[in-house]
């Protein structure tokens, strides 16, 4: 879809102003009177408006099925009861409820408390433990923040993060991909595009309100409120390797290897010949520094790499 | 959601969910070009009629308003091949039933939407997220991303205007599954 959203629309494309109109009624800063005026003037107009909020309506649906938790404010939306049949007039006086909601608390939110939050840029690594009984290592090009207080919770914006709980704590961590409830132990958890992987090292965590809990050894993709769950005890170490500066690759492709050693470098390497993306490479390497990995790559398949003038690397055959 | 009529409401609960249909007969009419244009008016009529509390069957009405819209969209054209209205004239397609299209409600649409919301831009994508799952008010949003209010809304408007277009795309692909008038006869008439 990112694509389509580069194609240029017609200049008055009705689908995007609806929205436009449904976002600013939405937050609460939309011209009520402007509005009726723009759904008046034309019953297209209203045929748009009505089509972005039947969109808009079906996505309220989407809060009953995922595993986020109730929110804890109340300027939010009550979440039905997951025992009751919804309907789509059902649905529909729950969403409005929400609107109404959303649209009277705005100001509450405001009020919310301060937040602390740490960011990494890319090749750096930071250590943060000013939250007691918590200490969050941030990899490179990272962005956290946190709340503390009785039950803290921690926001991963970007990025990768290795958390350790003491005993005797919970955590929540947020994420694009949904909340998951930490108990005690290591975890990691690295975002991947709007989804959220934890790796369990040690401990254990629920992703929502979901009723199994993660073992340790557990690698989970959280998607919208939905975990993909696989055992990957074997994994652990090559997720880890990033808290010893380390990259560790097990025959992975070139391709595959570049992806993440870029996430460590300002100046990228890229592939100049487009066959060698099916090198299957081996091997553990310094993330802080690539010249090690560069030489690795022409001693054993004869890659040449050439420093471009924007500082990044070109891979071509010797 | 204050801001919706009545009427609205009827025309996303009556209406809307048997888009699939309505755009399968328009294309079986006038061609997958013009069907979407051909239902965005049928569309226009429904909302715009004063008495839609006494229609009885929204899904039948829509199919008629749009079979007779195409009829007039053929008549004005300036060459019409008599015996392909004639063939329209007796044939008088058969609605297909709903359950021939995806009537959108169910699991799968929803499942649908969470990939829609995956598939976007990624900070739009994480903007939407917290609005309709996590349902976070847009000023909390603001203050938790950082950026202003008028940047959620703007997250918020382009997520939800891009959605809506892949949805309907997706009603178009569900057409194309659906039988339609032979090839011969739904060429384009000039």
């Amino acid at each position: 879809m990112s694509d389509r959203s580069e194609i240029p629309e017609p200049a008055a494309d009705l689908t995007d102003i609806a929205a436009g109109w449904l976002a600013s009624l939405d937050a609460g800063t939309a011209d009520r009177r402007a509005f009726e005026a723009w759904r008046a003037e034309d019953v297209r107009h209203a045929v748009a408006f009505a089509e972005v909020a039947s969109t808009w309506r079906d996505m309220s649906e989407l809060a009953r099925i995922s595993g986020d938790p109730k929110p804890a404010v109340p300027d939010d939306a009550p979440a039905p009861a997951p025992d009751e049949q919804p309907t789509r007039r059902r649905m529909l006086r729950i969403a409005a409820a929400a609107g109404a909601m959303a649209l009277a608390g705005g100001g509450f939110a405001m009020r919310a408390a301060a937040r602390n939050s740490a960011e990494t840029r890319i090749g750096e690594r930071r250590a943060i433990s000013e939250v007691p009984g918590l200490s969050v290592n941030l990899n490179t090009d990272s962005s956290i923040y946190w709340k503390d207080g009785k039950s803290p919770r921690l926001w991963l914006e970007r990025g990768e993060i290795g958390i350790q709980l003491d005993p005797g704590r919970r955590l929540s961590l947020m994420t694009p991909g949904g909340t998951f409830h930490l108990a005690p132990g290591d975890y990691n958890a690295r975002l991947r595009g709007s989804s959220c992987e934890l790796a369990v090292l040690s401990g254990s965590g629920t992703l929502g309100d979901a009723a199994r809990p993660f073992q340790p050894g557990d690698v989970a993709l959280a998607t919208a409120g939905q975990a993909n769950v696989r055992q990957r005890e074997s994994d652990l170490t090559r997720i880890t390797a990033w808290r010893r500066d380390t990259l560790v690759l097990n025959g992975e492709s070139l391709d595959y290897a570049l992806a993440e050693m870029n996430r460590y470098l300002r100046g990228k390497i890229v592939i100049g010949d487009p066959d060698l993306s099916r090198l299957r490479i081996g091997g553990t390497f310094a993330t802080t520094n690539p010249t090690e990995f560069l030489e690795a790559l022409r001693t054993s398949f004869g890659v040449k790499a050439t420093a471009g003038a924007d500082g990044n690397i070109v891979l071509t055959h010797a | 959601m204050s801001w919706l009529r009545e009427i609205d409401r009827w025309f996303m609960v009556e209406v809307l969910p048997h888009a699939a249909a309505y755009r399968a007969r328009a294309a079986h009419f006038c061609g997958r070009d013009e069907a979407d244009d051909l239902v965005q008016e049928a569309y226009a009529r429904v909302l715009a009629a004063p008495d839609y509390r006494d229609i009885a069957s929204p899904r039948g009405f829509v199919l008629t308003v749009v079979r007779n819209l195409a009829l007039e969209r053929l008549r004005r054209a300036n060459v019409v091949r008599i015996d392909f209205l004639a063939s329209l004239d007796m044939l008088d397609v058969a609605d297909p039933s709903p359950d021939a299209f995806a009537v959108s409600s169910g699991r799968s649409e929803l499942q649908l939407l969470l990939r829609l919301i995956e598939e976007l831009p990624p900070q739009c994508g994480r903007v939407l997220h917290m609005r309709k799952i996590q349902q976070m008010s847009p000023p909390r949003i603001a203050e938790e991303l950082c950026i202003s209010l008028s940047t959620v809304e703007k997250h918020i408007a382009k997520g939800l205007s891009l959605i809506t277009k892949a949805r309907r795309e997706r009603v178009a692909q569900a057409e194309e599954l659906c039988p339609t008038v032979p090839k011969s006869l739904n060429q384009p008439l000039t």
